[in-house]
Parts: structure tokens; sequence; C-alpha cells
């Protein structure tokens, strides 16, 4: 039999990659973003359909980017506590980073694995405000040249540009509306949660209208966002 | 054998709006395997049966599917599907089983199958169809219309004509066929455009006489043929890199169609061959379990209920839509000279040189 054919047991991967901003701005709402994220981990154990695929990594940002939480199965995997990492904002590492960890990740489950595009979702309530030009490094990581190019979900609050969220999102740009911003860190929350169930199920099939290429679906509130169109850079 | 138990979950009193959408089935692997409810239903045993099966659960598994039918669709297709007899000197079998991700969202299925057999009596033809999932509505209804009208073109050819020209015949078919299908959709009145009937595809050709002539698979997207043979599988197509659910092809599409990959078999040691959709495709490629199964099932020839169960199995993450199209190789009896086919005239030209020596080759 030819090598097309995978000697052990290979279940298809959803990959899920939160790349979040933790810059000074969101220090009031770093309890906010805790509590949500161990809410992500229990929805997700609570949706065992989705557990089948959805692997999850968390990734932070601020001057600096890293790996807080490797793509993992989030039964099985603690939620890492986030804190806030410092004063600037910036992206261009946030995407430089992603790219090496989707594609290091992805890889490390061994050659030929079979797994779905992509999602990563990105949350930040402010502007890049670094020297280096974040452009260049998203649209490396967005390139279809690349085979483990990821469908991006931007979402923004409070002083988060809507120039920026238009080019920075591939498939939805959300930004929140009224509310505190801890309400409005929430709401993203919820409505990241209910992507990752949407879209485990609907990665061959489902389409309410809100579908892309490869069943991306991110069901919208309309009354908590501004859904925003995409913006090639 | 195990007995399949259908648990009706009823939403509780304060959370029902609709008493009929409220009842929603799932479906338990009964005894020593619970559903989990979800917080707002209740249990009730209503006790619906299913038939059981002898297929493999392979991973770790939830039986928390729900399995709505999609009631506002016209153009759905049936849950199941299949065939299986005598189709020229061979045997076919075939099924399609609705996924789980389709149940579960209460959309249709969107795999069709077809097969004929030429209208000269020289040779066999099956296709299968995968609508795309970003069509969820009317897709299906392409992967149905491209795999009857691709069966109808090759059957009308002659066969050998086909082993004479053999990419020009299928090329030309393949672009009449995109035609009637956008043809067909004006016809329909749905308000359709031609990317509403986006599906992947596949087909085989298959001389009656395919011991001492050629054989052909094409395909046009990622749906995949197998050959079959002591339980060792081969793949015609070489499977793609990158992301699963990301459709590199597909009908119909603007001419010329240079996305066909089209491949010459030699198909004369081989016990069968498979077409199969790109959801059976990847457990075929990544479960050992799922091969040894299907290579069990297949280790002689199928009826329509035995090809449906094979296709029971349950796997970690394979939710999509399964189907297989199975045709066993072994003649069911030996072509005289004439053939003796009421309804077929053979045309008594002489068969053409013997096939090359290398199982698949590019055409």
């Amino acid at each position: 039999m030819s090598k097309d054919f995978s000697e052990v047991e290979r279940y298809a991967a959803f990959p899920v990659f939160l790349l979040v901003d933790v810059s000074l701005s969101m220090r009031r709402e770093i309890p906010v973003l805790n509590e949500g994220l161990q809410k992500i981990k229990q929805a997700l154990k609570n949706a065992p359909i989705v557990a089948e695929k959805a692997r999850l990594g968390v990734i932070i940002f601020a001057d600096e980017a890293r790996t807080v939480l490797p793509l993992c199965d989030l039964q099985y995997a603690d939620m890492p506590p986030l804190k806030e990492e410092g004063s600037g904002t910036n992206f261009a590492k946030a995407f430089r980073v992603t790219r090496h960890e989707i594609e290091a990740q992805i890889s490390s489950l061994g050659k030929g694995y079979p797994f779905h595009t992509p999602v990563v979702y990105f949350l930040t309530d402010g502007e890049h405000n670094a020297s280096d030009d974040w452009t260049k490094p998203h649209e490396q990581l967005t390139s279809r040249e690349w085979k483990f190019y990821p469908q991006i979900v931007a979402f923004g609050f409070r002083d988060a540009k809507r120039e920026d969220l238009q080019s920075i999102g591939t498939a939805h740009v959300l930004l929140a509306k009224d509310g505190s911003p801890a309400d409005q860190l929430e709401a993203i929350l919820n409505t990241i949660i209910g992507s990752i169930k949407f879209t485990s199920l609907s990665l061959h099939a489902a389409d309410t209208g809100q579908a892309t290429e490869g069943g991306l679906g991110v069901p919208i509130d309309h009354t908590k966002f501004i859904s925003l169109p995409t913006k090639t850079v | 054998m195990k007995v399949f138990k259908w648990l009706v979950h009823t939403v509780s009193h304060e959370h029902m709006s609709d008493p009929v959408s409220s009842v929603i089935p799932t479906l338990s692997s009964g005894e020593g395997n619970k559903s989990q409810p979800h917080s707002a239903l209740q249990d009730k045993s209503l006790d619906l049966y299913e038939s059981p099966t002898g297929a493999p659960t392979v991973g770790q598994v939830v039986d928390t599917f729900s399995s709505r039918l999609d009631g506002s669709n016209a153009f759905r297709l049936p849950t199941l599907c299949a065939d299986a007899g005598a189709l020229g000197p061979f045997w076919l079998a075939a099924a399609s089983l609705t996924g789980l991700g389709h149940l579960h969202m209460a959309t249709t299925g969107q795999d069709s199958y077809s097969f004929a057999l030429a209208d000269d009596g020289q040779a066999v033809i099956c296709a299968a169809a995968d609508g795309l999932g970003s069509r969820p509505s009317s897709a299906q209804i392409g992967a149905t219309l491209l795999t009857r009208m691709l069966c109808a073109r090759l059957a009308r050819l002659p066969t050998d004509g086909v082993l004479t020209s053999p990419q020009p015949s299928f090329a030309t078919a393949l672009a009449e066929v995109n035609d009637d299908l956008c043809s067909f959709r004006h016809k329909l009145g749905l308000h359709l455009e031609d990317r509403d009937l986006s599906s992947t595809l596949a087909f085989i050709w298959i001389p009656t006489d395919h011991r001492t002539r050629p054989s052909f698979a094409g395909r046009i997207g990622d749906c995949a043929v197998f050959t079959l043979s002591e339980s060792a599988y081969e793949t015609i197509f070489e499977r793609g890199e990158g992301p699963l659910n990301v459709v590199k092809a597909c009908l119909p599409r603007t001419p010329p169609l240079d996305e066909l990959e089209l491949k010459k078999l030699d198909l004369s040691t081989q016990q069968a061959i498979i077409l199969a959709t790109d959801g059976l495709a990847d457990d075929l490629f990544n479960s050992p379990a799922v091969r040894a199964w299907l290579a069990k099932c297949w280790s002689s020839r199928c009826g329509a209920f035995r090809m449906l169960d094979a296709l029971r199995y349950r796997r970690q993450g394979s939710h999509d839509d399964r189907t297989a199209l199975t045709v066993w190789l072994e003649p069911l009896y030996e072509q005289q000279t004439p053939l003796e086919d009421p309804g077929k005239g053979r045309t008594g030209a002489k068969a053409p040189d013997a096939p090359p020596s290398t199982t698949t080759s590019a055409v």
C-alpha cells in the first residue's frame, strides 16, 4: 500500500487559535478575559461533538507575542491564566508568531496529518503602536500560497480602529458596540464559542448564509456588533 | 447483536415554544453508552429502534448528534440510498449515507452516484459527485444531475472510439455535461447560479473485457478512486496536501476544463475498484480500522443492505456524507463473441492492442 494510507489512526483536526491583545489597556478586562477563556473550555467540554475535531491554541501579544497554550484538546488541558504583558501593541509580532505557530503546531501532528483550514480569532481593544509595519507579516500569514493559511475573524472593542480590523479580518470583522468594555469583551468571547461550535459541525456541510469557503461560520448578534466588510491591504 | 435505541429528548415546558420542533431525536448506541442530555432537555425513552450493525466504532466518539430532517428543502436527498446488482458482466454495489453533521444541522446530504452500461454493451460507466458545502440547499441538485448526465453522455460513446482517443473523448463529454448543467439550470427556473450547483466529481469507465483492454478513471476535485486486491488498497489519484476543506476544482465552471485528471488503468489483476466521495476517502486514507472493515465487507460481492451497513461505522470526527460505489472485477460470466445482450449491439470491431504493463498511467 502506498504512503498515502496511514498505518495509524489519524483523526482530522480543526485548529483554532485565539490571538489575544494583553497590552496595558486590557488591564481592567483581564479578569473578564480569563473568565471567558474558562467558559470557552467548559463550552467545548460540554459540546463533545466539537471536541471530536476542534483543537485550541492561545497566542498573546503586547510588545511581544508568544504562545501560552499550544494547540491541544481542551478536554485534557488547562486554560492558562492571562495577565497584562506590556505597554505596547505590536500587530507585526502577533502575526509573525501566529504564522510560525500555526505551521509548527500543525506540522507537529505528523506528516500528512489531516486538518481543516485553521481559524484565528483576533481580539484587540486598540491599535498597532510599534514602529514595524504589520501589513507584511499579515500578508505572509494570509497568503494563499502557504498551505496552512488561516481564516481570520477580527474582533475589536474600545479603541480598536475599524480600518485596521477590516484589513486584518479575512472572513468576518466585528466591532463591538454599546455596553461597557467588559460587556463587549464578554460578547466577543460568547461569539467565539458559538463560532467554534458552528464551524466544527459545518466543515463539510452547512451554511446558513454566513459560512465562507471551508465552512467557517460566525453567529452574529447585530445588537452587540457592527459587522464590517473586509478590505485587502 | 447490539440494538440501537433512539432516545427522544423533550424540552421542558418552560423552554418549549413549538411542540413539534422541540422533539429532537438523538441516536444512542444503547447499553453502556448513554447520551448526555442537554441541560434544557430531559430523557424520555420512547423506544424508537434502529436496526443493529456490525460496523465498528473507531476513536473517541459521542452519541449526542441530533437527527433532524430538512423539511424546508423540496430538493433534499434521501438520508440513505443503495443499489446492488449485475451491470454488464460485473457485480456493482453502491451506497450513500447523509453525514451526521448534516443530520445534526437539519440540512440535506449532498452526495450522489449513478452508473450506466454503454449503448454498445461494451463498457460500464460509474460516477460519484459531492456537492459543495458552501451551497447547502442546492449543490446536491448539481451532484445529482452531474452524475446522471455524465453517465448518459459516456454511455453514448462507442467503446472502440473511447479506446482510440480517450483524452478527447472524456474531455469532450465532460465539457458537454458542463454545458448541459448550465443549460438545465436556466430551465429549472429556480433562480440558481452556476455556483449554486457546484460539485466535485469522479468517474470510472471499464470495458467489459477489462482484462485485455484498459480502463479509465477521471475526476474534477477531490472525490477518490481506489482499487482493492486482497485487502490492499491503492489510490488512483494522488492525495492532495493542505487543508481538507479547500476545494480545488468543481463543476460547473467556465471551460476549458483544465482541472480534469484522467488516468489509464490496468485492472486485470484487481479484485475491485471503488469510487468514493471525500468523506469516505478521508477515512480510508487515515484509518487502518476502517480500511480493514471495508476490505472485509467488500471481500465478496455485496447486496444493497450489506453495502449500506458497511458505511455505518462510527469514527471520531467523521461527520461528512459517505458514498461508495464498488465494482467487483471478476466477471459474472465469460463473454462470448458476439456478445449475447438483448438490446445492445456489438460492432464487431477488433479488440485494440494489449494494455501497458503498469497499473496506472496518466493519459
